[in-house]
């Protein structure tokens, strides 16, 4: 026999009918076939009842029934599978004589061959296992390779574990972003159909006030149309009227041209019409200054809850109003000394009761709150106050007041009243009360002997009597003025040759008046006036240095300074400026050949940022004297510095001036 | 610049010798003897105050009394 087919089973597909099938591989004897049953469902089960098998003689074919006819079964159902398999045992019972048959060879070494077959079938469906020679495994080692393989397989279970686990896990968040990206939709799919629904609502609203508006524009349209229509017919023969009223004053003018002599003609192409605008521009300036004039001496009034202190004023006094707080925190107490005529006594009313008869020369001081009057004004202006009314008087009716005294402390003084008719030594009367309003005579003026400090620091004096100096002599008036808010002082009859500080921090001052007066200045009498428009003549009575510049009269206006009649007592004058406040309104300065401008503090001359011009600098260097001690003349930023030629200079040069610019 | 050092007892700038001074300042000065004669050149007063010595040390302002 020969094996040319190298199978051990046949699976064969039952169609209910048939029951004998044909077994096409070479088999040793009958006992080697095994008959397998494979259910369409269950478990495949071994058929070891019931089969015939039927060798043929040329034993290439074997035929196995199954189940044989004599066993009353059905054959096989539809579904079911047969499975023919030889297993041929593992043993071998040759025995070798002194003859043996070639057909005993011939089944031996088939039966080898059946064998092989029969564990090649087997290890083909056993697990079979390559050695990985990277993990260092070999041939040899077989006897570990379960071990790996279970190792491998349990990694693989691991890593898909874990992948499962991951993507369980991704799974459940993505579930979770997805309810929660569901209920996002859901909320934004209601917002929308919210919002949507009040779009709707809305626009159908709007279109109904929009259809509404529309009807009425166009009712309006139509209204302004008609009245526009009828305005304009209305014009029309309005113009027509005009027209006619047009014609009509032409033909006056014609006729009133036609009239005008050939004198005024002439006096129309002469420019008789810009002449009369010049003169109408001209008047109304006047009639500004007049007004500003006017309104400048209109009567000063007191604030309408003082009370007026002038009416009812006794003659010969010197009557205040005089303010404190309720609660005397503030002005507790009020001084003033009085110097009457023949060393009489002089009497203090307050609120018009008597309060104190005191002798002349000797101070009275009224304590508010040891008097606890029960008179008195309340007053909120300038602050919330008790006011009273003090009057000072001789005793005696045909004695005067001679002299007024103040302390020199903020007593609060609002206003002064001064009835006196004789001319009064006032001395530091009213200084640093800082609410003092006005001072007030019947006249307007108030006659003086001396006056030093009479008004230093009163920083709310406003209204200011005209000093008038009534007596001959010399007078003395030094912070006379200092540090007020009053806008012109007007002095009178006055020959003052000691006048310290008396007009410098005025910020309000714009004009310094002398009536018959002459007045030598220090160099600080103008200090801190920046709107003085003018300076009054100065009468240089000792030698002087003068020095206007600190800070500059910068409101000064055309002013010229004439020192030509100066015999010998300018040592030093300065009008400058500075770069960024210029004193421009100085237009011109002249000094005498014999002033010594010998001040060894230089420059000598001090005209730098001022007005002077070319010119003006060419007069003041004409009358400057010749010096010796090189004093300088400063002209920087002098409007005319720039104009001056070498010439010019040489003129100052030439008297042995330095000049610097 | 130009500079010039006057001693003068009212000067606002006294030298180590306690000695005071005024110091006159000019773009250019035109002397007798021509211009810029007898004055000094410098970039600023405070270069001319460090040449000359001097420190600012001006004299106490009269106050309202």
């Amino acid at each position: 026999m020969t094996v040319p087919i190298n199978a051990v089973k046949k699976q064969i597909v039952c169609d209910g009918q048939t029951r004998t099938w044909q077994f096409d591989y070479p088999i040793l004897e009958e006992e080697t076939i095994e008959v397998w049953v494979k259910p369409p469902q269950g478990t495949c089960y071994r058929a070891t009842d019931h089969v015939v098998i039927d060798r043929e003689s040329d034993e290439d074919y074997t035929y196995v029934t199954y189940p044989a006819l004599s066993s009353g079964l059905e054959p096989l159902a539809r579904g079911y599978q047969i499975v023919l398999r030889r297993s041929t045992p593992l043993t071998q019972n040759i025995v070798f004589g002194s003859s043996v048959l070639p057909k005993t060879f011939s089944e031996a070494f088939d039966k080898t061959v059946l064998q092989v077959q029969n564990l090649d079938e087997k290890i083909s469906r056993c697990v079979r296992y390559q050695p990985d020679p990277a993990l260092g495994e070999s041939d040899t080692q077989a006897d570990t390779f379960l071990g790996n393989v279970i190792s491998q397989a349990n990694q693989t279970i691991q890593t898909a574990a874990a992948s499962v686990t991951q993507s369980l896990a991704d799974h459940d968040n993505s579930a979770t972003s997805h309810a929660a990206i569901r209920q996002n939709f859901n909320q934004a799919v209601t917002t929308l159909q919210t919002a949507l629904f009040n779009e709707q609502t809305a626009r159908s609203g709007a279109d109904d006030s929009l259809q509404t508006s529309l009807t009425g524009l166009t009712g309006a349209l139509t209204d302004e149309t008609s009245a526009r229509q009828q305005a304009d017919a209305t014009l029309q023969t309005q113009l027509a009227s005009q027209g006619d009223a047009i014609g009509v004053v032409q033909s006056t003018l014609n006729s009133k041209q036609n009239a005008l002599t050939a004198a005024q003609l002439s006096a129309v192409n002469s420019g008789v019409t810009s002449t009369t605008v010049e003169q109408v521009s001209a008047q109304q300036e006047n009639i500004s200054a007049i007004m500003q004039a006017l309104e400048s001496q209109q009567p000063w009034q007191p604030h309408s809850q003082w009370p007026d202190i002038r009416s009812s004023a006794n003659w010969n006094s010197a009557i205040f109003l005089v303010g404190h707080k309720a609660d005397y925190s503030k002005y507790p107490s009020f001084t003033m000394k009085a110097q009457v005529s023949n060393s009489g006594t002089y009497d203090v009313f307050v609120d018009g009761i008597k309060q104190a008869t005191t002798a002349s020369g000797t101070a009275t001081t009224l304590t508010w709150q040891t008097l606890s009057l029960t008179s008195g004004y309340d007053v909120t202006y300038p602050e919330a106050l008790r006011t009273h009314i003090v009057r000072i008087a001789p005793s005696l009716g045909t004695n005067t007041i001679t002299r007024l005294e103040g302390n020199v402390s903020d007593q609060g003084t609002l206003w002064a009243h001064i009835t006196a008719t004789n001319a009064i030594h006032y001395e530091y009367t009213f200084k640093n009360n800082a609410a003092l309003e006005a001072v007030t005579t019947p006249t307007g003026e108030l006659l003086v002997d001396w006056y030093p400090g009479i008004f230093q620091n009163c920083t709310s004096l406003k209204i200011n009597p005209v000093i008038n100096c009534t007596t001959s002599g010399n007078y003395y008036d030094t912070y006379a003025f200092r540090n007020t808010r009053v806008k012109k002082i007007t002095i009178k009859n006055a020959t003052i040759n000691y006048s310290t500080d008396a007009f410098r921090e005025n910020p309000n001052l714009e004009e310094i008046e002398l009536i018959n007066s002459k007045m030598q200045f220090d160099d600080r009498s103008f200090n801190s006036c920046p709107k003085l428009k003018n300076i009054p003549q100065i009468w240089l009575v000792g030698n002087h240095n003068l020095n206007f510049n600190n800070p500059g009269l910068t409101g000064l206006e055309n002013t010229f300074l004439d020192f030509s009649l100066d015999t010998g007592r300018v040592n030093k004058i300065d009008v400058s400026g500075t770069s960024t406040n210029r004193v421009d309104g100085l237009k011109g300065l002249v000094v005498s050949p014999s002033s010594p401008l010998a001040d060894s503090n230089g420059p000598q001359i001090n005209v730098s940022y001022t007005g002077l011009d070319r010119g003006a600098l060419v007069n003041l260097f004409n009358s400057m004297p010749t010096v010796t001690n090189n004093q300088v003349c400063n002209i920087t930023g002098a409007t005319g510095a720039a104009d001056l030629t070498a010439d010019d200079l040489a003129i100052a040069t030439g008297k042995g001036w330095t000049v610097t610019r | 610049m130009v500079y010039k050092k006057i001693q003068n007892e009212q000067g606002n700038y006294k030298n180590q010798q306690n000695v005071r001074f005024n110091v006159l300042e000019a773009n250019e000065a035109y002397t007798p003897a021509g211009k810029n004669v007898g004055w000094d050149k410098f970039e600023n007063l405070g270069e001319a105050l460090t040449a000359y010595g001097l420190v600012y040390d001006p004299l106490s302002q009269e106050v309202n009394p």
